[in-house]
């Protein structure tokens, strides 16, 4: 069973058909890249996983979003809970504006978790897991906003991970970053990839190629090729995708 | 010929009459305040008796000096012998023109009208107090120079302080001869109902802005906005009509009051009148919070009311505390509808919202037309003016202050 699948999507912004019949299947532990040119949907496609499209007025959805082989569009199912087990990091870094500590327990407090020595460990283990500790085990009391914009993206990372979901999807997560804030948060990808099925949406070619298993490339709302990244890259079986990768446009 | 001049002349001028109104409107606003507080401050430096009067003692009283806080006590018997500020051990009479008759019946010295003995325009009074002094050695007497009798010397009065015009407990500023101007009760009175106002605003004014900027569906939204601006364009004088018609009763009626006419009503209605400008300025400030923070918070599974009191409202804190500072300082110098409700009555009352009290802008309107212009009490409520601008003053910069923090935020 496949981790993560969409099938047959189609998302419709008012009159606007953003994503056409688009399936796809994420095996579990596994890192997927969605590329594509701007306003091509692979955002509008990321935020299915964890419901986070519900928040936009005027959408419509239509097809099957299965997580672990539940249809997470159900009508019984509250998108609160999706949200528990599908972590998001967005494109800018958007710590709280509170100190590092309450930021990572963010995500246990709104759960009701009243022991605070496990969340002490939790957010330890967190900030551990997005390679934050070292940095800033001496200063958790301060507030995140005094980090720079590297550290808050791992911070953020950290702040997803301390509710333990099992999906993280990230939307252009480095975008923001300089170049050695950026290896950091791919190494981290790499190692993050034993527990967690990751879904990242990037512009960078070659990121999708450091970091991704599988890539899907979307394009005016059509998935027009998902494969294997290595085949993508070098085998395109499309000319779509071809002259997008080989930076003819996009 | 490269530049055409004929289009330079209109635009010159435009240009010119828009400076105009935009310096004259700020030099206006300067000659305003200038004139406040040159006339308020007026008042110190006054002799605390109405023009004319002059207070006097016998020839051989050793008191030739008279603070303001002693005339007043002397005047209200509260000192009642001499000896008290120092002079000789005689009691204390106060004789002025408004107590004349009765004081002279209750020495038994006429029996039915005074015409007789001190003629019909009083042309004989300086002879008879004359007479009177040598007996009650011990009188005050508050008259015009021209009743001065001869074995009776003028006190030197002290001239009124600022310091005993703020700390003063008794605001009754046309009593004759000595007026008191303590603006202490009217400071309270305006204090007293802005604290009640604000509770009910703070109350009332930020939940309603959540639901509106986090809840309410648009349709909603769009109605009930237009409701709050239609609150806003509502004369202050309806609102105390509708006080006085409505909320007095009631408020009588609930507490088991002689009259309903106190700070309680007051602050209500002031409450309602500070409610649209709390609301849309809170309501902006939490529209402020930037739309990635929330999303955050809900991509890791909080509930929407989590995400509106773990996140957006700490982030808008400031915004709000502002809100309700400016929303306060538009209220503070309110005058129609407290005045209509409050009953009026400058005292001192501490904490107590179910009594009557009397707010320094509404002693203004309501006394502003008996008080004689350029007289004591004319004065003095423009010293009040002065009081009142600066508490609007300093609450609206406190607001300002907070809107400006949290624009560097």
């Amino acid at each position: 069973m496949f981790k993560l699948e969409a099938i047959d999507v189609n998302v419709y912004y008012g009159d606007k058909h953003a994503i056409k019949n688009v399936s796809m299947a994420i095996p579990r532990n596994s890192v997927v890249a969605l590329i594509g040119p701007s306003g091509c949907g692979k955002s509008t496609f990321l935020r299915l996983f964890n419901r986070m499209n519900d928040l936009i007025e005027g959408i419509r959805i239509e097809g099957k979003v299965l997580l672990d082989g539940i249809d997470i569009y159900s009508k019984d199912i509250d998108p609160v809970e999706v949200r528990k087990r599908v972590g998001m990091v967005f494109q800018k870094p958007t710590p709280f504006p509170k100190s590092i500590f309450e930021n990572v327990a963010y995500g246990l407090r709104i759960n009701n978790v009243k022991n605070e020595r496990y969340i002490k460990e939790q957010v330890e283990k967190a900030l551990h897991q997005a390679a934050l500790w070292e940095e800033v085990h001496k200063d958790l009391k301060k507030s995140a906003l005094a980090l720079s914009g590297g550290q808050q993206q791992r911070l953020c990372i950290a702040r997803a991970l301390a509710v333990e979901p099992s999906v993280l999807l990230m939307d252009e997560p480095t975008s923001a970053l300089d170049p050695i804030s950026t290896a950091k948060i791919e190494q981290l990808i790499g190692q993050l990839k034993n527990n967690y099925t990751i879904v990242i949406v990037t512009h960078n070619m070659h990121q999708a190629g450091r970091v991704s298993d599988k890539t899907g490339f979307f394009n005016m709302g059509v998935l027009v090729e998902y494969e294997n990244t290595k085949k993508i890259f070098t085998h395109p079986s499309h000319r779509e995708t071809e002259n997008y990768i080989t930076g003819r446009f996009g | 010929m490269l530049y055409r001049r004929s289009s330079q002349l209109p635009s010159f001028f435009w240009e010119a009459f828009i400076k105009t109104c935009g310096w004259s409107s700020s030099v206006i606003v300067i000659i305003i305040v200038l004139f406040l507080f040159k006339e308020g401050s007026a008042l110190f430096g006054q002799k605390p008796l109405e023009k004319g009067l002059i207070a006097a003692v016998h020839i051989q009283n050793p008191i030739s000096r008279l603070s303001q806080r002693q005339l007043e006590q002397l005047v209200q018997g509260k000192i009642s012998n001499w000896k008290e500020i120092g002079g000789r051990d005689e009691k204390v009479e106060v004789l002025s023109l408004n107590n004349l008759e009765k004081k002279l019946k209750e020495w038994k010295l006429v029996s039915s009208a005074p015409e007789e003995l001190l003629g019909g325009e009083l042309e004989k009074l300086s002879s008879f107090l004359d007479s009177l002094l040598s007996q009650k050695p011990g009188l005050l007497i508050i008259l015009q120079q021209k009743y001065i009798p001869q074995s009776a010397k003028p006190i030197e009065l002290e001239d009124i302080t600022l310091w005993h015009f703020l700390a003063g407990t008794e605001w009754e500023p046309a009593e004759s001869p000595v007026p008191s101007f303590g603006v202490l009760p009217l400071l309270w009175g305006s204090l007293l109902v802005t604290i009640g106002a604000t509770f009910f605003a703070l109350l009332l004014g930020p939940p309603v802005a959540i639901y509106l900027a986090e809840i309410a569906p648009v349709k909603v939204k769009s109605i009930i906005k237009t409701m709050i601006e239609l609150l806003a364009g509502i004369p202050s004088v309806v609102f105390g009509f509708i006080g006085l018609v409505v909320l007095v009763p009631s408020i009588q009626q609930w507490f088991n009051l002689d009259s309903g006419s106190t700070a309680l009503a007051g602050s209500f209605l002031l409450a309602i009148i500070a409610l649209p400008t709390i609301i849309s300025v809170t309501e902006d400030a939490i529209s402020d919070t930037p739309r990635a923070l929330k999303e955050a918070s809900l991509a890791l599974g909080a509930t929407h009311w989590q995400t509106i009191y773990r996140v957006v409202i700490p982030y808008s804190a400031t915004g709000i505390i502002a809100a309700v500072l400016l929303g306060v300082g538009r209220i503070v110098g309110e005058t129609m509808a407290v005045l209509m409700v409050t009953g009026n009555n400058p005292q001192l009352v501490g904490l107590d919202f179910l009594s009557s009290v009397r707010t320094m802008s509404a002693a203004i309107a309501a006394e502003m037309g008996e008080a004689p212009q350029g007289g004591l009490h004319y004065k003095s409520l423009f010293a009040v003016g002065c009081i009142l601008f600066m508490l609007t003053f300093f609450i609206n910069f406190l607001g300002e202050l907070l809107k400006y923090f949290k624009k560097l935020q």
